[in-house]
């Protein structure tokens, strides 16, 4: 080991998520394992922080998506090593149902959020494109989810995602489920108008939604 | 994996004289899985290039074999929303454009695109636009009348799903000069 101190390690971990340089983070994740560094701040304050930098430079127009995608590939696979360095397992932060309404078959954007929130440390369950509102629900109860995350790119398929809350309500389960929305289309006007808890408009702010929003679920569970 | 596979993606879900075609690179992106795909572009850029380049070659045989009254080409993975402008200037336009350049044909036809592509190529310097103007029209009907003509017209900026215009946008083919 190298006279760096555990912080220095740290940031290092953060910058190589950043620089898009998957050999460099295993490489510093096996440092930290193997030296008994604290693995869980390593989780959270090099790759989490190397992640919120990707995020920013995302919204400021320098990353697009192709480097999004190779940064989370570099914070799963540094993760996968820190793991094995825990004393116990890391709690998942949350459990998200996510999937594109019925009627529309894109799912570019939905892919990209499921790999974000699950870099994130959220448990995701994935139910693919053209999802009905029974398909979303049924899901959500069965895996005891605390958010349903809905997504559609096409204004004639907007429409649809309603029915997944008036479900929810006419079975009497809206209190259950935090219902987030996305997509190409959808605006905050949309995502009020159909009484959904939130919405957002990229992988990025998708993150800090459900961040936000499970922050204060488990508040008031407390 | 074979990408061709993935160019002729289907007849137009309405009008079945309409075939509907991804643009090389998201034959690409379906062929392999979108997110894939996304992160070699990042890593193997030349390895990337040369399958574009083998799919517009083979798409143009394809096409020109038998070119039917109208094909509608789309990129949806070449969006400026996921991709930057070196993206789409490295990876997509160019083989978009060589596709439409090798297209040839003596019966007429239709070649309408995208209007995320169309203007992408105008902007880049791919194709000039000219404007028609004309009382509204079923889009359909006014794409079924300029199939009926002898040579191969090109004609983007407008949603093929647009029910009814009062203008067209035909390109033309420029020099592609990066």
């Amino acid at each position: 080991m190298t006279e760096l101190t555990q912080q220095q390690f740290f940031e290092q971990l953060s910058q190589a998520v950043v620089d898009q340089d998957e050999t460099l983070a295993e490489k510093i994740a096996t440092i930290i394992v193997r030296n008994g560094l604290d693995c869980a701040k390593a989780i959270e304050t090099g790759l989490g922080g190397g992640m919120a930098k990707v995020g920013q430079l995302y919204e400021t127009g320098e990353y697009f998506i192709p480097d999004l995608l190779v940064c989370a590939d570099t914070v799963q696979n540094a993760a996968a090593i820190l793991r094995t360095g825990l004393l116990q397992n890391p709690l998942s932060k949350g459990r998200v149902v996510l999937g594109t309404i019925f009627g529309d078959t894109h799912d570019i954007g939905k892919n990209i959020v499921a790999l974000f929130l699950n870099s994130a440390g959220y448990e995701v369950l994935d139910l693919g494109k053209d999802v009905s509102a029974h398909l979303f629900v049924d899901e959500a109860v069965k895996w005891n989810a605390d958010i349903i995350a809905v997504s559609t790119l096409m204004t004639t398929t907007m429409k649809n995602i309603k029915e997944v809350i008036d479900l929810l309500v006419a079975e009497n389960k809206r209190n259950r489920f935090r219902v987030m929305v996305g997509g190409k289309p959808i605006s905050h006007d949309f995502a009020t108008k159909i009484k959904a808890d939130g919405y957002a408009n990229n992988a990025v702010q998708a993150v800090k939604l459900l961040d936000d929003t499970i922050s204060k679920l488990r508040r008031n569970e407390r | 994996m074979n990408p061709m596979k993935y160019c002729v993606a289907e007849t137009h879900e309405k009008y079945d004289f309409v075939l509907e075609i991804s643009a090389p690179f998201s034959a690409a992106a379906q062929a392999e899985n979108g997110l894939a795909f996304y992160k070699r572009l990042q890593q193997e850029k030349s390895v990337v290039q040369k399958e574009l380049e083998y799919i517009a070659t083979n798409l143009i045989i394809e096409i020109n074999t038998a070119l039917p009254q109208i094909i509608s080409i789309a990129d949806p993975y070449a969006n400026p929303v996921t991709l930057s402008e070196t993206h789409i200037r490295e990876f997509s336009l160019p083989y978009l454009f060589q596709l439409l350049s090798g297209l040839k044909t003596t019966s007429g036809g239709v070649i309408h695109l995208c209007p995320y592509s169309s203007f992408s190529l105008e902007k880049y310097g791919f194709v000039h636009v000219e404007l028609v103007p004309f009382p509204d029209k079923p889009y359909m009907s006014v794409l079924s009348e300029y199939a009926q003509m002898k040579q191969l017209v090109f004609i983007g900026h407008q949603c093929i799903h647009t029910p009814t215009v009062n203008k067209i946008f035909l390109l033309h083919i420029s020099n592609g000069v990066l």
